[in-house]
């Protein structure tokens, strides 16, 4: 008992020093933007959480008013708290959640700081009107990818390292099986789950097991670039994914295997927040395509045998899609798993479809879990 | 020049809390170093990490929150480890209690609150009790080691929620991580006003108090302690151990329960794959920490387990006022619990140094 | 053949892993720190083999570091007698946190130097793992150092009175058990999948410590249980696009498939434990967990 008062006094104690100490948090122009930055992963991911970074980077240089402050690795439980103590403390005004598994959290922040405007990823839900949310049609150089896949494979099936049977990973399977259809009519895409958005041995494990089954041609929707680095370990051509990952294609011999990778530019949408911000509007829903620049193909590696004929192609498809005349889910698409129509001739699917996608189209081999 | 351990045959509350601050404020110093290394001030930082915790009423809340589990989970370890027993499957035994309780809300969303809370409550007791109870039983039937057995269902118990979450109860919509639709209004538990702290906090608190007393002034409490220090003795004076093992074990689990159905019904509303308790910070792992730093003391627990709900709080935030790089919360986490581990020595010898003596 | 290939080189962690801690547990000495030795050995490893460009090098290095950090581990249970389920935890918490933080620097470098790969990506590692077998074996059965540390395991009593210094042979084998664990990390993060990113053991030290359960401390054991664990790991895999009939409806998910080894690790335990004879044969460290201080 007497433990327990001494233990009590000193708790007592403690609040009332924090009491004395309390001070009234940084005060800010009405015009200062802070970007309270949550990161679900570390920078140095090399891709998902990097690509947020290097935008955030490029922000705070691009604007003087502009300001940033970043919490890495932060989990659903302790969203809540960072953001109220970047807010508090720091005085952010625009919290950026980078990941889906906070669209809950994301509500419960906006509801508790109605002058905050709270952004996050991938998601579809804002009960509050300073929610805003955004993603893009990252299955536009995920197709360009697709086209290349398909010239390069010579066993006609195309390994791909995916995380989940989600929407947006959905998308890019289906893009690319697309596009590898379209220069060559015999190539599969041939996916395998690794029920993890990062998880590197096991990321390894799947790319290996997808080699082991034929597959020459890696592509892969992780978060860490693993799979990379085992096709090129194989001496097999690869796709990165999220950022640039030629760091990691590296094969024996020496030579680079990774032959581009789909990549994400957050600026433009940074941008976006911080004028509305500015303009006293908090809530958008953003779609970034490549004509905003929001996804794009990283620089494709010159060692890579892509007939002249594709790489032409390449160039014109996305020449096509930035001034958004060429749009990738155009009938006719059939279902893989009973072959039903689901994309007449002549018709193609909403960004809002695209954004619900639940199946695939007819030369994806998968069976979902 | 030698030193030697002579075992204390005092050890006293004053001990105790001398023990704890003396490791505390030696990992503090090793820290600092880490902070001087980093480029940032150690008094401003610790600074900032008490005012985080404890300088506001939104810190507070945070720390709070965070105490809920800490203290559950401790209790679910504290409760066995009196018979003698090592229930180190909190982990599991609270994600069993969010699944059950998330498991009624999402059976029986019309019922209203009064009635839908109490029935989730129950359920989460019994899930996690029933977890404990199986180990418990294997224990007492077979005397399979449980130090093995909860530490497996901590794994059978996260797969399951992986499971639920990302297919028989995932979200629909196109949500881009597998997660469970929330839970109805009806069934978040209420929360004290002007903070985010759910009221679980009092049943941890109620119950805390009450796992004193019965240890201390109840026949079934002396029994169970009985158990813990002599088996012997116990066996002797007709003490069932079969019950007291099912007991204590299903009682812990339960507690480790009720701190899932506070995560799931006061503070996240949903599951989700491998993120609903944060890998690093397992709460049912440092529950039992946070049980060893109270000195097994269920009412020293609840001071215990809201000062280590502050320094994870105040840790979190490390980055963000200090400006210091990500990893430094758990290396910070890692360096106290170390030392405080390691200065329990204090606690129950005295350490002397050989002097000519042979 | 693939397939076999690929279990095998899942296997290999768990067998590195696992026998440190089997050899740990025979002296009596629990280490639940196994999982924040091995993302130590991750690091240090990663670390040590990009700064000067040697797999090798990388690897001794993590063994080092992984058999410090396991020091930590000794002196709080060995020397201040202190409980090694609590100071296991800790350890954990304090290496996941530790190359959290240090680690930071080794994020944006590119792949590190691999281990050389023998034939078609099995790496010497690989043997090696298997080669610990028998070794380990023989160590513990057919040696005096192994009837110590069973000695010691057993009955630390006992064998005090017959002259032996129980702290050093303890000290001794949590050190291996170190070195391993850190070899295991450093498999991963040179070997398995090389590159370095925090917390990529995932959980795998664990792993490791229901593995030496499953084992009940016989290297023979060990290897069928890191299999079977392989085994599986990759079986969920290839079972995706299958379609078996029993198999496909019951463990609908792959989840659900992952929970075998954990459950029958609990059942193994419970059968072995249930039967006088059986845990008579296997004669495990009775001691396990215990500190020993004398009683004079």
């Amino acid at each position: 008992m007497k433990k327990f008062l001494v233990l009590s006094f000193s708790v007592i104690f403690l609040l009332g020093i924090c009491g004395l100490g309390l001070a009234g948090s940084g005060a800010q122009s009405d015009k200062d933007v802070v970007l309270g930055c949550c990161w679900m992963a570390p920078v140095g991911d090399m891709g998902w959480t990097y690509a947020h970074d290097q935008a955030r980077a490029k922000l705070v240089k691009k604007y003087p008013f502009v300001t940033s402050v970043v919490r890495e690795s932060v989990s659903v439980p302790d969203m809540n708290t960072v953001a109220s103590m970047m807010i508090d403390r720091k005085g952010a005004n625009i919290i950026i959640m980078n990941g889906a598994q906070f669209t809950d959290v994301a509500q419960e922040v906006a509801k508790e700081y109605p002058d905050v405007m709270v952004a996050y990823t991938e998601g579809f839900t804002h009960k509050y009107p300073n929610v805003a949310y955004y993603f893009g049609a990252i299955y536009q150089p995920t197709y360009l990818t697709g086209l290349m896949a398909g010239a390069l494979t010579k066993t006609n099936k195309i390994g791909f390292v995916a995380a989940m049977p989600l929407p947006q990973v959905n998308m890019r399977i289906n893009a690319m099986a697309i596009g590898a259809r379209e220069v060559n009519p015999d190539a599969e895409i041939i996916v395998k789950w690794t029920n993890s958005w990062f998880d590197p041995p096991t990321e390894g494990e799947v790319a290996r097991s997808l080699i082991a089954e034929g597959c020459d041609v890696i592509a892969q929707h992780q978060d860490s670039p693993t799979a990379v680095t085992t096709a090129a370990s194989k001496k097999l051509w690869c796709f990165g994914y999220d950022a640039d990952m030629s760091k990691f294609g590296v094969g024996p011999d020496g030579k680079n295997y990774q032959v581009c990778a789909p990549i994400w530019d957050w600026s433009s949408v940074f941008d976006r927040m911080i004028k509305d911000y500015r303009a006293g509007v908090k809530n958008f829903d953003y779609w970034g395509d490549m004509s905003d620049g929001m996804v794009d193909l990283s620089p494709i590696n010159p060692d890579a045998p892509i007939p002249a004929q594709v790489k032409a192609l390449v160039k014109k498809r996305k020449q096509e899609m930035i001034d958004g005349t060429f749009k990738v889910f155009h009938g006719p698409l059939y279902r893989w798993d009973n072959g039903k129509l689901m994309v007449p001739k002549g018709k193609s699917l909403s960004v809002e479809e695209i954004r619900h996608i639940d199946w695939f189209v007819k030369n994806v081999v998968t069976k979902l879990p | 020049m030698k030193f030697f351990l002579q075992k204390r045959t005092d050890i006293s509350a004053a001990n105790n809390i001398r023990s704890v601050l003396i490791s505390v404020a030696l990992a503090l110093v090793a820290f600092s170093f880490v902070l001087l290394a980093s480029g940032a001030d150690p008094i401003s930082a610790y600074k900032d990490i008490v005012m985080a915790a404890f300088g506001s009423v939104r810190g507070l809340s945070n720390t709070g929150i965070k105490m809920i589990p800490f203290l559950l989970c401790g209790l679910a370890f504290l409760v066995p480890r009196k018979a003698g027993l090592w229930n180190i499957g909190g982990v599991g035994q609270l994600h069993m209690g969010a699944v059950m309780s998330a498991w009624v809300a999402y059976s029986f969303p019309d019922l209203p609150a009064p009635l839908l809370i109490p029935l989730m409550i129950i359920a989460a007791f019994i899930g996690g009790g029933l977890l404990g109870g199986i180990c418990g039983f294997l224990k007492a039937k077979w005397s399979a080691n449980e130090v093995v057995t909860t530490m497996m269902f901590n794994y059978v118990a996260i797969l399951l929620v992986n499971h639920l979450s990302a297919y028989p109860w995932r979200r629909g919509g196109g949500i881009a991580y597998p997660m469970t639709s929330e839970i109805v209004p009806a069934a978040w538990m209420p929360v004290i006003a002007g903070t985010r702290i759910h009221y679980t906090v009092v049943i941890g608190i109620v119950a805390a108090i009450i796992i004193f007393y019965w240890l201390r002034k109840t026949k079934t409490g002396y029994e169970i302690r009985t158990v813990g220090s002599n088996p012997q003795a116990a066996k002797y004076s007709g003490i069932s151990s079969m019950k007291i093992i099912l007991l204590t074990m299903f009682i812990g689990g339960g507690l480790a329960g009720l701190a899932g159905f506070g995560e799931v019904s006061g503070l996240q509303h949903s599951l989700r794959v491998n993120d609903f308790t944060p890998p690093d910070a397992r709460y049912g792992f440092s529950g039992l920490i946070v049980a060893y730093l109270a000195g097994m003391n269920s009412l020293v627990l609840i001071i215990s387990s809201f000062l280590f709900g502050g320094i994870i709080t105040g840790g979190n935030t490390l980055q963000i006022i200090a400006d210091l790089s990500s990893g430094i919360t758990g290396l910070f986490q890692g360096l106290i619990l170390i030392f405080v581990i390691g200065g329990q020595v204090l606690l129950r010898y005295k350490i002397k140094l050989k002097t000519g003596e042979p | 053949m693939d397939t076999i290939i690929l279990i095998m080189q899942a296997a290999t962690l768990f067998i590195f892993g696992t026998m440190g801690e089997v050899l740990s547990q025979r002296s009596g000495v629990l280490n639940l720190g196994l999982e924040g030795m091995m993302v130590v050995g991750s690091l240090t490893g990663f670390a040590a083999a990009t700064l000067s460009g040697s797999p090798w090098i990388g690897l001794a290095a993590a063994m080092i570091a992984g058999g410090l950090m396991s020091l930590i581990h000794g002196f709080i249970v060995i020397t201040l007698r202190q409980s090694q389920v609590v100071s296991g935890m800790a350890l954990t918490i304090f290496g996941l946190g530790l190359t959290a933080y240090v680690g930071k620097h080794f994020l944006m470098v590119g792949a590190p130097p691999r281990v050389p790969t023998i034939v078609s990506g099995i790496t010497p590692l690989l043997f090696l793992g298997l080669a610990l077998v028998p070794l380990t074996w023989f160590v513990i059965y057919r040696t005096r150092f192994g009837l110590i540390v069973r000695a010691v395991g057993e009955d630390p009593e006992a064998a005090d009175t017959a002259g032996i210094n129980v702290a050093r042979v303890r000290y001794i084998c949590v050190f291996i058990g170190g070195m391993m664990a850190g070899l295991a990390g450093a498999y991963l993060s040179l070997a398995y999948s090389p590159m370095w990113r925090e917390g990529m053991t995932a959980g795998r030290g664990w792993i490791c410590i229901a593995l030496a359960f499953f084992s009940m401390w016989r290297p023979a054991m060990v290897l069928i249980g890191a299999e079977l664990f392989g085994g599986l790991w990759i079986l969920q895999f290839k079972l995706q696009g299958m379609d078996i009939p029993v198999i496909s409806s019951i463990f609908t998910s792959p989840y659900l498939l992952m929970m075998i080894p954990y459950l029958a690790t609990v059942l193994i335990v419970t059968l072995v434990m249930s039967n006088e004879k059986l845990r008579k044969r296997i004669g495990g460290p009775a001691a396990l967990g215990v500190p020993y201080e004398r009683s004079s």
